[in-house]
């Protein structure tokens, strides 16, 4: 069956390569972060707002000259040292002159030069930096973008009815999402986001139009004041040990960006619907001295339980802003939350130094679950956490790092250094050690977890360019875990390695291989009161190909092949082919079509693979089973401001009766689903 | 806690006899690794691949001394001699491994000549002895062999072996002493910085992969790091120049059992 299914994909793609298309390019190394960070966490995430800035500078390409550090840290396959190399230069030998110069900053190498170029300029113009107040309001771009999704085939929770004859899914299988934004460069930005994910009703239910509604004002870089947002926003501090909200990557090929500090507020424009304040938050300072305040307000989905007569408490909030049951729809915003925090930094002249606190209080008590995993989980209605941090650049080395507490006293602290020692190799490692103790909210810092809780690690990491086609980077992580953890009941350790190569002899060809190997312990069997737990030991290998053919046409090719080992139990395997078209005839009409075949053991050797979708959006599915993938996705604007984008993907199962689990079952062995989305632009 | 932990590590080798002097390359994870390369004045790199004592230009010593997880029951001691000849390089190395009431000794004389620009050889002989005081001991002789190819100035290429005959201990039961092969590479992309990678199968073991930097940071310091499949897999140590003298320091850390100090020192007669 699997040879049959393997011709049968094989001659689609025969079949259709000369007829089909692209539209929006991610970086590789991007995409692959996106995958890793969807295995990690399990889920995708919504969040955009990092496509939105890549798009912006596609659209208006940042001037090299004006930009900042923090401008700078966005293109996530910069280092900072190269990022330092860089205004190190500026600052010694003037503004660049040309784009071409770029190849004369030291850290700087031609498959870096290639992949920065889409997104800058090169301009000395004065007036980029003479832009009046009231310019801010009258040369930027509105866009309003409208967004429909729906799978074809219903889920079980649109169909079974109770004695009620209501389904469990209160609304329709619609979704829509909309947003009108205005933005001059990065320097301001004001918006409204509205969502309604499939199954939440429109009207009824307490429901009033929209599930989620976002309102934000972001100002930037005037006078005294590096930031300023009002509505809706995002707070970053330090390395993540106390506060760090919106998309963070973690372990992936881009091994040297282990760094995660970045702008410490951003607006926050996606759906959402967790993972950022409500309120207001300044930053200012000059010259060396910079503060950040901000404070919120804003109810978390939660399930409470009473307590006793007047009290109830609450396990966790639930981060994924459906609310689509009744059940779901009860829960949402039980727990008001106020936040309240901020920081002083001192900035010299080779780096800074960073104090960060953050108090957050609860309506209802916290209270962990009877778990042994969860023993030290946060308890109470107030958490308060205070964080030091800094960043030194030494010549060709760069430290940085942040230690935190918590209002209980437990520690968590991550220090990392990014080394050039040669003009073709860099290194990077990074010690981390988080106290089983130790609780936080909002927090993403780097680990094998999320959450900056009962960890010790360390990571190194190394990027060589032997020859100026070639370059290859590869990590090793080894790390332990203090206490039990989810699934793990003991103590337990675990590795991961990475190495990829790539291969790219012209502005055409682009090849990579990826190999992982990651190896943890976990439970053998899940409901037995005291668990076997047993030695995992997962690898992959990818071969991903990305050929130019014209200006019109691009081909990429995807190949992985995974195996999973638990204990003694057999070696299980799964297997991915896809064929990527890419088309781009004008400026009116572009698309992309992929098929791919997948078969998998099991859920174990699941394999996730990056997808292309509507502007601004992305999915990162994972394949499990054996089946076929495909989907075709286009682009058209009709008018100069108006684009249309539609994307239509389905998979087939073989051998399989239903798809999904519980009230997402479907019934059948395929799964559609259609996106469209307009976007209209104006001045 | 941690000696018990220690013990249930160490038992299967002390149950296999396994040698762990016989493995010093792996016990002394952070030291020898400018074997895969050009450079001269390590007199640990042998203890990696004997071939690269070949390029012997003065007399080297050192001693090193590592404490497994902290434990003086697992400590290791080891010295190494190098002496250039007419034609190649004579050495001579000795390493101890246990305490009191479990003592392993290895004596190891050995040869290393440069065949052509590009390849250089080594071979060793091995006397080890384990003493067990109320068991007995064991005695054994074997032999190693090592490679080294020079592609270029930045790319090195080293095979080693170690009792690819299977000899046997003679006396306390005929234990096995394991077979060592390990296939290892370096890049020098420059003088100051080099990266090693090493694959290498002890029979009763699996395949270990093991990678490496060093880095001269300044003329009087360099920085050593690397990251292995086995136990022990992460070390980061520093090398202190002083004229004829090196001084070096490094930890290794195990995820169970915690950190391994080793100190050592070289002398060069340059």
């Amino acid at each position: 069956m699997p040879k049959d299914n393997l011709k049968y994909f094989l001659s689609i793609v025969f079949l259709i390569t000369p007829f089909l298309a692209a539209g929006q390019q991610q970086d590789e190394q991007i995409q692959a972060a996106l995958e890793d960070l969807a295995e990690e966490s399990e889920q995708e995430t919504e969040d955009d707002e990092f496509w939105q800035q890549l798009e912006l500078y596609q659209k208006h390409p940042l001037n090299i000259n004006r930009a900042s550090y923090e401008d700078l840290t966005l293109f996530t396959f910069l280092n900072p040292l190269q990022i330092e190399s860089l205004l190190h230069y500026k600052k010694l030998l003037g503004e660049l002159i040309s784009i071409y110069e770029l190849q004369a900053v030291p850290g700087f190498d031609i498959i870096t030069i290639r992949k920065l170029l889409p997104y800058i300029y090169v301009s000395d113009n004065p007036f980029d930096k003479s832009y009046r107040f009231k310019d801010y309001f009258h040369h930027g771009d509105w866009e309003v973008l409208f967004r429909y999704k729906r799978d074809i085939e219903k889920k079980k929770g649109f169909i079974k009815k109770d004695s009620l004859g209501r389904t469990h899914y209160l609304g329709d299988p619609n979704s829509l999402f909309f947003r009108m934004r205005y933005r001059f460069g990065s320097n301001l930005s004001m918006g409204i986001t509205a969502d309604r994910d499939a199954g939440e009703p429109f009207t009824g239910y307490s429901q009033k139009g929209f599930d989620f509604y976002s309102l934000h004002l972001f100002l930037k870089g005037y006078k005294s004041i590096r930031a300023l947002a009002i509505g809706d926003y995002r707070i970053n501090l330090g390395q993540g040990l106390i506060n760090k909200q919106g998309l963070t990557f973690g372990k992936s090929s881009t091994v040297m960006n282990i760094d995660k500090s970045g702008s410490i507020i951003t607006p926050h424009t996606s759906s959402m619907e967790y993972g950022f304040y409500r309120g207001g938050a300044i930053s200012f300072g000059k010259k060396k001295i910079n503060s950040t305040l901000f404070f919120s307000y804003k109810p978390e989905d939660a399930s409470l339980t009473p307590l006793d007569s007047v009290q109830n408490y609450f396990k966790t909030f639930q981060s994924s802003g459906y609310h689509r049951s009744e059940t779901e729809l009860k829960n949402k915003g039980a727990v008001k939350l106020l936040s309240t925090g901020g920081s002083v930094r001192y900035d010299f002249k080779q780096g800074h130094v960073a104090f960060n606190t953050v108090y957050h209080s609860f309506s209802d008590s916290m209270k962990h679950t009877n778990q042994w995993y969860d023993l030290y989980g946060h308890e109470g209605k107030e958490m308060l956490n205070a964080s030091l941090d800094y960043a030194l650049f030494m010549r060709q080395f760069y430290f940085f790092g942040e230690t935190a507490t918590d209002k209980a006293g437990a520690l968590a602290t991550v220090n990392g250094l990014v080394m050039s020692v040669d003009p073709r190799a860099d290194i990077s490692l990074l010690y981390r050690n988080y106290s089983r103790a130790y609780t936080s909210l909002y927090t993403t810092a780097f680990g094998e977890s999320t959450k900056p809780q009962n960890e010790h690690g360390f990571y190194a990491g190394i990027s060589l360019r032997p020859k100026n086609k070639w370059q290859l980077n590869a990590y090793a992580d080894i790390f332990s875990f203090p206490w039990l953890r989810y699934r793990i009941d003991e103590l337990s350790g675990g590795k991961d390695y990475f190495i990829q190569t790539t291969y790219s002899p012209s502005k055409k060809l682009n090849v990579y291989l990826r190999f992982r190997d990651k190896q943890k312990s976990l439970n053998q069997l899940k409901e037995a009161p005291m668990a076997n737990i047993i030695p995992t030991h997962k690898q992959s290998l990818r071969l991903q190909t990305d050929w130019k053919y014209s200006g019109h046409f691009r081909f990429r090719n995807v190949a992985e092949f995974s195996s999973f080992r638990g204990g003694n139990d057999p070696v299980s395997r799964g297997y991915f082919l896809a064929q990527d078209l890419i088309w781009k005839t004008n400026k009116s009409f572009s698309g992309n079509f992929r098929i791919a075949w997948f078969q998998t053991d099991d859920y174990d050797t699941r394999i996730y693979a990056f997808e292309n979708e509507v502007r601004y959006a992305y999915s990162i599915p994972f394949f499990y089973g054996n089946g076929i993938r495909s989907y075709v996705n286009f682009r058209i604007n009709p008018a100069r401001k108006l684009s249309l984008w539609t994307k239509f993907s389905r998979t087939w199962y073989f051998n399989q009766q239903t798809i999904g689990s519980s009230w997402d079952e479907i019934q059948g062995n395929k799964r559609t689903n259609v996106t469209l989305e307009i976007i209209y632009g104006f001045k | 806690m941690k000696l018990l932990f220690a013990f249930v590590a160490y038992v299967p080798c002390i149950a296999y006899s396994i040698p762990a002097v016989a493995q010093s390359a792996k016990d002394f994870h952070a030291f020898g690794w400018n074997a895969y390369s050009q450079s001269t004045g390590d007199a640990f790199n042998v203890f990696r691949n004997e071939a690269s004592i070949a390029h012997t230009a003065h007399f080297t010593a050192g001693i090193l001394a590592e404490e497994k997880f902290m434990l003086q029951e697992t400590t290791s001691f080891a010295f190494t001699a190098a002496f250039p000849l007419l034609s190649g390089a004579f050495g001579i190395t000795g390493k101890s491994f246990g305490f009191e009431n479990f003592r392993q000794l290895q004596t190891t004389l050995i040869y290393g000549r440069q065949l052509t620009d590009w390849l250089d050889i080594g071979t060793e002989f091995d006397y080890l002895h384990t003493r067990v005081p109320g068991y007995g001991s064991a005695h054994a002789v074997t032999f190693g062999m090592g490679v080294l190819i020079h592609w270029n100035k930045k790319w090195h290429t080293g095979f080693h072996t170690f009792n690819p005959a299977n000899v046997k201990f003679s006396g306390l039961g005929d234990d096995h002493i394991p077979a060592i092969y390990r296939i290892g590479s370096g890049y020098q992309p420059s003088e100051i910085f080099l990266l090693s990678a090493e694959i290498s199968k002890t029979t009763g073991f699996p395949l270990e992969g093991m990678a490496a930097f060093h880095y001269r940071i300044i003329e009087n310091l360099s920085f050593t790091g690397g990251a292995g499949t086995g136990e022990n897999n992460l070390f980061l140590g520093f090398n202190i120049y002083l004229k004829q003298i090196q001084i070096l320091l490094s930890a290794s850390h195990h995820a169970r059992l915690g950190l391994t100090p080793s100190t050592g020192f070289i002398y060069e007669n340059k």
